[in-house]
């Protein structure tokens, strides 16, 4: 039965760290902006959350501030580089370190702990003893069950009209220009939208593991990029529409990488190792993508 | 020559660049009146200001000196929005006429202002599209993404998208360079039936062979400057 625990594991974290990875997954393919920013907002939304919910602010509401902090550092990226003309890694680099002053501001310390306090997760506690073995059944359904509709609702929006703008805005600025979109708007909402959805990871993260640190962001881009390149290896494009590919390739990513990880951890591989082999991993799937798709990816990047 | 109201008015036009600390008009008190309806060819040696002027009317640039009316409105006053809904500039690079990683489905429904007016369900805009596309040869690839287009069918697709736009002017910049014949017959197609839903053409060429079937006037530009101004059927005979 011990096998199972890694799949335990794998399943709860990377149906966490999905959101972030989603976040990465629209902000890179949607409009194009390799938006680091996530490493900076996914602490943000724990520790605006975790401060919120230790001063006796109900769950729903630190949730929803959390996310908004997020938020607001996506929109500081993006307005950054529309304002400035800064570049867009540059841009995100400034903010994830302006983030990380303020998520120690926020909590006053660089952890806090919320073991005692009320979580999601509490709801479906009774769920996870339902199965003879330890396997957190409740748990991981009621995360199946937000990343779901968050991907849901995602691809329906980025398929309105509005979504649609926004797409052009992100893929091609100059030809958006010419039909009236407003191109620093849009990339401005998207990237607001998107570290919402990073923040949104990192509560996620702070009700799991019981306490918000400020760095707990670390390593969430190699993160989402290699999850993202393992996604987009295996979920074949053609069969979905754009951005349905995109946000199912990085939440069957992100589940894949850590399901990966946590099976490798427990084979012996050393926690200090993680993020040497997570490289190697994200340039292994890379240039297994072959020569045509390898070269579109680094252009991506430039 | 079509004699309806002046749709586009340019007066005394300047536009410099600086070159190798040089400063170069690349445009040089340049006035020029469009009527409505008038497909204008802008035509002159490399450097003569045929994009610049292309690029000053779809307010890209802003002229030092001198004023640009679009409809009777300073262009320089207008909104975004407004110029978009006035104006329309298909470049010589197809890959700019559309975004890639949309079908074209989603690609034509973008570009369709009157489609989104009327809040016509999705079957009703595939069937639209579909046969929108359908005498184009690419009715088979309308849930195909953009970037699965040859260049030339992306140029057809960009001129397809300025005819649904409600833009009474289209700016066209050498839009078959690079397009092979079948692809350019396509277009030129396309580009006649723009002037047939009544919008002003402003199209800038080296080949004024390929605009014959079309043309209502045709300006020659040499250094900034309009060298001639003359019907299209003057340089024919």
């Amino acid at each position: 039965m011990n096998s199972f625990i890694p799949l335990d594991v794998g399943l709860m974290t990377g149906l966490i760290y999905a959101w972030p990875v989603i976040a990465f997954a629209v902000a890179f393919r949607v409009l194009a902006f390799p938006d680091i920013t996530i490493e900076g907002s996914f602490p943000l939304g724990a520790a605006t959350y975790g401060i919120l919910l230790k001063n006796g602010v109900a769950v729903p509401i630190a949730l929803c501030l959390g996310v908004i902090a997020g938020a607001l550092a996506g929109c500081l990226t993006a307005y950054f580089h529309v304002r400035f003309k800064l570049n867009k890694l540059l841009a995100g680099i400034i903010v994830v370190a302006i983030t990380y002053t303020m998520s120690l501001r926020i909590m006053g310390a660089s952890n806090i702990g919320l073991l005692t306090q009320p979580s999601l997760f509490d709801f479906v506690q009774p769920l996870n003893h339902l199965v003879n073995v330890r396997f957190h059944v409740g748990t991981i359904m009621l995360l199946g069950v937000l990343v779901g509709a968050v991907s849901v609702a995602t691809a329906a929006s980025l398929s309105s009209r509005s979504g649609l703008r926004l797409r052009a805005a992100g893929a091609n600025p100059e030809y958006a220009r010419l039909l009236g979109v407003h191109v620093p708007a849009n990339l401005i909402t998207g990237l607001a939208v998107t570290n919402g959805l990073a923040a949104m990871g990192g509560i996620l993260a702070t009700m799991n593991q019981g306490f918000a640190d400020v760095g707990m962001g670390q390593g969430v881009l190699i993160l989402a990029l290699a999850a993202m390149t393992i996604g987009e290896k295996l979920v074949p494009e053609k069969w979905f529409s754009y951005q349905s590919y995109v946000l199912l390739a990085a939440v069957i990513g992100a589940v894949v990488y850590e399901v990966l990880v946590s099976y490798a951890l427990s084979l012996g591989l050393a926690a200090t190792d993680l993020k040497l082999a997570t490289a190697v991993l994200v340039l292994l799937v890379i240039a297994l993508r072959g020569t045509k798709n390898g070269q579109l990816f680094l252009e991506d990047l430039k | 020559m079509n004699n309806g109201p002046d749709i586009v008015e340019v007066h005394d036009l300047l536009v410099t660049f600086s070159r190798w600390g040089q400063t170069v008009r690349a445009i040089d008190g340049m006035s020029l009146k469009i009527p409505a309806g008038q497909a204008l060819i802008v035509t002159g040696p490399n450097g003569s200001g045929k994009t610049t002027l292309l690029r000053v009317l779809s307010c890209l640039l802003a002229p030092e000196q001198g004023e640009v009316l679009i409809e009777g409105k300073p262009a320089g006053k207008l909104r975004p929005t407004d110029i978009a809904n006035a104006v329309f500039h298909v470049h010589q690079d197809p890959l700019i006429g559309s975004v890639p990683t949309m079908t074209l489905f989603e690609n034509l429904v973008l570009a369709d202002e009157e489609a989104c007016l009327h809040r016509l369900n999705r079957k009703t805009l595939a069937a639209r599209n579909r046969s929108l596309l359908l005498p184009l040869g690419l009715a088979e690839r309308l849930q195909q993404q953009a970037k699965t287009l040859s260049g030339g069918q992306r140029q057809i697709l960009a001129i397809l998208i300025a005819s649904l736009r409600p833009a009474k002017v289209i700016l066209l910049d050498e839009p078959l360079a690079a397009l092979d014949a079948t692809n350019a017959g396509i277009c030129l197609k396309l580009i006649g039936e723009l002037k047939k839903l009544g919008k002003t053409i402003v199209y800038v060429t080296h080949d004024l062979n390929r605009v014959e079937l079309f043309a209502d006037r045709i300006v020659t530009l040499q250094d900034g400057r309009i060298l001639s101004d003359h019907p299209a059927h003057e340089s024919q005979k």
